[in-house]
């Protein structure tokens, strides 16, 4: 059935080439957007839960926007209004970049920006969910503010949101063949140009569903692998001391016991 | 950087409107043949049916694992063959871009929508199903009158912040050139080459609709918060 | 009165905590209302009175866990007024123990006790651990020193928060009902714990119903109910002789 992919395209390569071409798209994006996403998230995320009003208003300003926009028009957004708004001469600049850059890094900042905004809520909803005694003893202890984000909440509220960011890493690498709208060809796009260049529609949607499958089953064994590496000894997940804090983020972060808060 | 000018927006807002007129009718008929669909795949998987319940986890976990945007390729594609299957003479039918959009959200929502429900009934306390075997109801009476309900009520919060996510999900069918809100925006953008005026409008719009559903369904999931306790 | 003369920094018999018409509200619920005390250094002071008497809400002011509304506060010579330099400067220098240990689970033992004086106290990590493993050795835990607390037993626990607490070298030490969320078979470890401290000669304020401990250690017993201290005498005296109604009620409902 996969044959196909394995003749000669009209520019003297084979299909699955382009396959892997796309794929190679597709994780890049995946990729380098996670680390964009997972650290202005986590920023953003601490913001909303901060006690000065200013920065916590603005935090939630950018969840908001970011969250309630959907992927694609902020795509297009980045990629076709952005150019138009900044002085000319920057404006013409972004535009030159040549293909496929020119698509590729606005898709970046596309897809770190509103994936940061879902990470946001998680981390947020995981930093409220910590016993406030936690708190309470790091400040006894003497501990600033910033000492105690950073020694105490962050490292806790991190172990217990992982769950759910297994869910955005499933949702980021899946809204990567949203990039296709602007030209990108990452694996998607690829699997349809080969469909339209051979008519062997089945081969090229299930080598590309097949390839998504992989990713999805590498992601979730990937987080389950870093969920044990620090999970804390004495600590089973949702058990012992934690407990009632696990059941309490489950309730905020609107994800059932297992993670339900669903992307796509 | 060009001068904006919105007034092009009031020229085409006619237009744009029948575009959201189609998102939300979108999002309206993949909310409800999700949510049914999706009980019923919930239930399939929840009664451990031998075969079809294995069939229907797989489906689930394809649909969760591979773009949106894919499945619509899928669809647009298999939909016409299976029903010419169906219909016998083995000939594609073609049935167009709208319908596939329908059948895609409808399906590929249900297997979210069955997540969600399937978790929420793994979570109902065993004491309500002895309660109705102590009542002798009937399995579908149990289920019908007193285990969904239950469970839809406990879940609604989260199976509307779904639905805010499916209606900014409908903006995917872009990629069959149909005619939603982001279409129309963007077939306007082409003909008048205002597209920073059309794409931002468009963008403050969907921003609206979302927002305030999630202030909604924010203020919903303090309430029962509240009631629960 | 000594604390009036508060300069900076005063001799040894000198009080550490003074307390003066201390008020705290919340919402229309009054906690503390025209509380003054006085710890002097190396006093131990048992604080007891029957739940949502204050005196919790007390220690917790002390530390400025819980923000007073009204009356002086002044811990070791700084007077706790909103300023964050001021609230960090006293913390340093007062050890709180918890009544449901809060220990952080997602560091080991040692790294529990070696946070704050290294990121706080500018300890180097050698430094910090040697005093760490020095002090959890004296609460007799430091064979336990890597394992995460929640392999810990609660009285292992309690004792190693004891221990967190020590490694700051407070001057003060507060404990929040140390042994209330205890099994009643690890009470007395944890006790023995505390009295081994106080004959070491730390200043303690315990909020506590172990009567038995309040009788061996306590300089002198503070009875409080509706948030006012409403008797204050040498534990001989209160618990033989004391003198308010509301005492005498209290003691023979935790006494039987």
């Amino acid at each position: 059935m996969f044959a196909v992919l394995l003749e000669q395209t009209a520019d003297g390569q084979r299909y699955i080439d382009w396959l892997v071409s796309g794929l190679g798209w597709t994780l890049a994006l995946a990729f380098f957007g996670w680390w964009i996403a997972f650290a202005v998230g986590v920023v953003v995320g601490i913001g909303r839960t901060v006690q000065n009003r200013a920065v916590a208003a603005l935090a939630r300003l950018y969840v908001e926007i970011f969250r309630n926009i959907p992927v694609l028009v902020q795509m297009f957004l980045w990629y076709f209004v952005l150019p138009e708004l900044l002085p000319t001469a920057l404006g013409n600049a972004i535009k030159q970049i040549p293909p496929p850059w020119g698509s590729f890094f606005p898709a970046l900042v596309c897809l770190g920006l509103y994936t940061a905004a879902r990470i946001a809520e998680q981390v947020r909803a995981g930093i409220e969910a910590l016993p406030k005694g936690q708190v309470e003893a790091a400040s006894a202890l003497g501990l600033s503010g910033y000492l105690t984000y950073r020694h105490v909440i962050v490292p806790q509220a991190l172990r217990l949101i992982i769950p759910s960011l297994t869910s955005e890493v499933m949702g980021i690498y899946k809204n990567t063949s949203v990039a296709l709208t602007i030209g990108l060809m990452e694996l998607t796009a690829q699997a349809r140009q080969i469909s339209e260049a051979t008519f062997q529609t089945f081969t090229a949607f299930g080598a590309a569903t097949l390839v998504y499958l992989a990713l999805a089953l590498i992601a979730y064994q990937g987080m389950a692998l870093i969920d044990r590496a620090v999970r804390i000894p004495g600590t089973g997940r949702a058990e012992n001391a934690v407990e009632p804090t696990a059941t309490r983020v489950a309730q905020q972060v609107g994800s059932l016991p297992d993670a339900m808060e669903v992307v796509k | 950087m060009n001068s904006l000018d919105f007034s092009i927006v009031v020229q085409a807002w006619p237009y744009l409107w029948s575009g959201l007129l189609f998102s939300l009718a979108l999002t309206a008929v993949a909310f409800v043949v999700g949510l049914v669909l999706g009980t019923c795949l919930a239930l399939v998987q929840h009664f451990e049916l031998p075969v079809i319940g294995r069939l229907v986890r797989g489906y689930v976990a394809l649909m969760r694992s591979i773009p949106l945007i894919l499945v619509l390729f899928w669809f647009f594609f298999l939909v016409p063959i299976v029903l010419g299957h169906l219909s016998g003479n083995g000939r594609p039918v073609p049935i167009g871009a709208t319908w596939t959009a329908f059948i895609t959200f409808g399906l590929f929502e249900a297997a979210y929508y069955s997540e969600i429900i399937r978790v929420g009934l793994r979570a109902v306390n065993r004491g309500q199903f002895e309660a109705c075997q102590a009542l002798a109801l009937s399995t579908f009476d149990t289920y019908r009158s007193v285990i969904l309900p239950q469970v839809l009520r406990v879940a609604s919060p989260i199976i509307l912040s779904q639905t805010i996510i499916l209606f900014q999900d409908t903006s995917l069918v872009y990629v069959l050139s149909l005619t939603d809100l982001l279409g129309a925006a963007s077939k306007l953008a082409q003909l008048n080459g205002r597209l920073v005026e059309m794409y931002l409008v468009i963008a403050v719009v969907y921003l609206a609709i979302s927002s305030a559903a999630s202030q909604c369904v924010a203020s919903l999931r303090k309430r029962y918060a509240i009631a629960g306790r | 009165m000594l604390q009036l003369a508060a300069g900076n920094k005063m001799g040894p018999s000198a009080s550490i905590v003074t307390v003066e018409n201390l008020e705290k509200r919340f919402g229309h619920f009054t906690a503390l209302s025209d509380v003054n005390l006085t710890v002097a250094a190396g006093e131990k002071i048992v604080l007891c009175g029957p739940s949502g008497s204050g005196k919790s809400t007390l220690i917790r002011c002390i530390n400025h866990i819980e923000k007073h509304d009204a009356g002086r506060i002044v811990v070791d010579g700084v007077e706790l007024t909103g300023r964050m330099e001021d609230i960090n400067g006293v913390r340093r220098e007062v050890g709180m123990v918890f009544q449901s240990f809060n220990l952080f689970p997602h560091l080991s033992v040692v790294e529990n006790c070696m946070l704050a004086p290294m990121k706080v106290r500018g300890l180097s990590r050698a430094e910090a651990h040697e005093r760490a493993i020095g002090l959890l050795r004296k609460v007799r835990i430091h064979d336990q020193a890597n394992k995460y607390p929640g392999q810990l037993s609660g009285g292992q626990q309690q004792r190693v928060a004891i221990a967190r607490a020590l490694c700051m070298q407070p001057k003060i030490m507060l404990f929040d009902e140390p042994t209330s969320a205890l099994d009643p078979e690890m009470v007395k470890e944890v006790l023995d714990t505390m009295v081994e401290l106080a004959k070491d000669g730390m200043t303690m304020v315990c909020v506590t119903h172990e009567m038995g401990f309040a009788r061996e250690i306590a300089d002198r017993v503070v009875f409080m109910d509706r948030g006012c201290i409403v008797e204050e005498a040498d534990p001989e005296t209160f618990f033989r002789a004391p003198r308010t109604e509301r005492a005498r009620d209290f003691l023979g409902q935790i006494i039987h």
